[in-house]
This record gives C-alpha cells, sequence and structure tokens, in this order.
C-alpha cells in the first residue's frame, strides 16, 4: 500500500517536472519568435520607404516637365536647363501647382544641383518636413542641356525622401 | 525480478537516448533561427545607389561640353586623345583636358559625398604605356567589395581598338 502510493507520487512529481519544463521552453520560445519578428517587421517598413523615394527619383527623371525632347527622340538622362527654371518659378508659387505635384513627390525634397561648367542648385519641390523625420538621399547623374547656348552640362538630380525612422 | 529490473533500465536508456535527440534538435533550430536573423541584408537605396549610379554617370558625361573648348565634348577630347592628340584645348591636350574634366565630374559627385570609386580608362595610353586616366578615391582596389561596374565603350573607327571608361564604386 505504502509502495504503491510512493509510486503514486514519484510518477506526480514526473509529471509536475515535464509541464514545467514544457512551460518553460513555450515561454522563450515566444519571446525569441517576438522579438526576431519584430525586427523584421521594422525591417520591412525601413524597406518599403526607401523604394517609395527611389520610386520617386524614378518620377522625377522620367518627367515631361524637366526631360529634354531633341527631334521626336528622347534623350535618355537629360534635362532640359530652361524647362528646370520654368518648374521651379511654377511648384513654387505656392499656388496649385504645388499640390498637383504634391500627389508625385509627396514627402519630398528635390534638387536640380548642376556641377559643370558651373555649380548651381536649384531646389524644384520641398515637402519642408523637417522635424522628427530622416532623409534618404537618392542622387541621379543626368545632362543639363542649354538650348540656347547650344551646351551640355553634368548635375545631378537630387531626391532626398523623408520619412518617420 | 531481475528481467522487471533490466526492462526498467532499458526503459530509461530509450528516453535518455530521446531526450537527448530533442535537445540537438532544439539546439540547431535555435542556432539556423539566430543566424537567419541576423544575416546581413542590403537595403534597397545602397544597391540602387551603387548599382545605378555607377553606369548613369558614365553615360552622361561623355555628352559634356567641355570648359576651354566647347565646341568638342568629353567624348570628342576621348576619342581624339586615342587617335593621333590633334584638338588643342585652351593651350593643352586632349588627353589632359579629358582628364582634368573627369576629375572634376567626380569631385562634384563622388568626393562630395564620400564615396569609394575607382575610375579608369583601357586602351588610353600615355607614352610611357600607362593608362591616361586612373583616379581611385578612399582606396578603393579590385580586392574590395563592388557594385555594378558602369562601363562607356568609345570607338576610335577608323582607327582600330576601342577606348573603355570604367567607373567601379566599392561598398562603404
Amino acid at each position: 500500500m505504502l509502495i504503491k502510493r510512493k509510486n503514486g507520487q514519484v510518477q506526480l512529481g514526473e509529471s509536475t517536472a515535464v509541464i514545467v519544463v514544457v512551460i518553460i521552453i513555450l515561454f522563450f520560445g515566444i519571446i525569441f519568435w517576438n522579438k526576431i519578428n519584430s525586427s523584421d517587421i521594422q525591417k520591412i517598413n525601413t524597406e518599403s520607404q526607401e523604394l517609395s523615394v527611389i520610386e520617386i527619383a524614378n518620377i522625377v527623371s522620367e518627367l515631361p516637365e524637366l526631360k529634354c525632347y531633341e527631334v521626336n527622340v528622347n534623350k535618355i538622362k537629360c534635362l532640359d536647363w530652361y524647362k528646370v527654371l520654368a518648374m521651379n518659378a511654377t511648384v513654387n508659387s505656392n499656388g496649385p501647382n504645388y499640390e498637383f505635384y504634391n500627389n508625385y513627390f509627396k514627402n519630398s525634397k528635390i534638387t536640380i544641383r548642376q556641377i559643370y561648367p558651373t555649380s548651381v542648385n536649384i531646389t524644384i519641390y520641398d515637402s519642408k518636413l523637417s522635424n522628427n523625420t530622416k532623409t534618404l538621399l537618392i542622387p541621379i547623374p543626368v545632362n543639363i542641356k542649354d538650348y540656347v547656348h547650344k551646351t551640355t552640362g553634368y548635375g545631378l538630380i537630387i531626391v532626398e525622401g523623408y520619412y518617420k525612422g | 525480478m531481475n528481467i522487471r529490473h533490466n526492462k526498467k533500465i532499458k526503459g530509461q536508456i530509450e528516453i535518455f537516448g530521446l531526450a537527448v535527440i530533442v535537445i540537438l534538435i532544439s539546439i540547431g533550430f535555435f542556432i539556423f533561427v539566430s543566424l537567419k536573423a541576423q544575416h546581413p541584408t542590403e537595403n534597397p537605396q545602397k544597391e540602387y545607389t551603387n548599382d545605378k549610379l555607377a553606369n548613369d554617370f558614365v553615360l552622361s558625361i561623355l555628352d559634356v561640353n567641355v570648359k576651354d573648348c566647347d565646341t568638342f565634348t568629353l567624348k570628342d577630347l576621348i576619342v581624339d586623345c586615342g587617335r593621333d592628340r590633334k584638338i588643342d584645348c585652351g593651350g593643352t591636350s586632349s588627353c589632359f583636358a579629358a582628364n582634368k574634366t573627369i576629375t572634376d565630374l567626380l569631385n562634384g559627385t563622388f568626393m562630395v559625398m564620400n564615396t569609394k570609386f575607382r575610375f579608369y580608362s583601357e586602351n588610353l595610353k600615355d607614352n610611357a604605356g600607362r593608362e591616361i586616366i586612373n583616379i581611385t578615391h578612399l582606396n578603393c582596389t579590385s580586392n574590395m567589395r563592388q557594385g555594378q561596374r558602369g562601363t562607356a565603350i568609345i570607338s576610335l573607327y577608323p582607327w582600330p581598338n576601342n577606348v573603355y571608361l570604367n567607373m567601379n564604386i566599392c561598398y562603404q
């Protein structure tokens, strides 16, 4: 009778120990899974924000409002300097044009930087979100054509994307 | 009694073996997941910048009109430099003017951004047999991890050979 009782106690102890071990493993497993999952979500979020800035950079370099046109042939990666000046005046005049381009450029700052032959910076769009935001910078090399003086210069389209980090 | 005792020992050994297997599988799983979580991935901005910037730069600079002889493009100067070097560019040779212009363009684009790069020509040699254009910034060598290489092929026709302009950007 006493031996049977002792056996039962041992079995109960074993069961309890197994349950405790399983609970501990589950607990650590959940903590570990959560840690990996949260870092993955943050990474995906940052990546999608970076991709949206790259998308804006691609839109800007292909905008008909800025691109060169020569006898119906589109020159790749080429901006017309006078179109750049016109767009700067149009977008920054605080009219409805800014709202129109806001749909395309969203939270970003777009600067055309002529590097050669002279150094000139023109900001054609700026959403001016500077508080609590990080910026991501994408430079795109382009030719800048001056059709009046018939010269070709070199510059960069600089797209700075603002996003919450 | 003896048979019962033997059976008990056998059972204990089996359970012990099973426990060892479970522990080994768990450790393996944890190591696998940890390594996967720590594996470094390039962010899209770095990939885009390193891959596209080199190619776009090399293609854009060829059409640029050179300051001291603005009837010629950089491509004209490189072709002349690869052929018989007849063009005079404000008192300097086409090779010197091309090299100086490329240095100015690289300075305004990559040096200001502290980007590691190597820009060099192939088949454009000086009298000593060295490549005329060979510009390196922040020790970017061919041994370092590099993004896509941008190359422009310039034909010297009717002369034989092509000149190659190469732009390599090293990862930071």
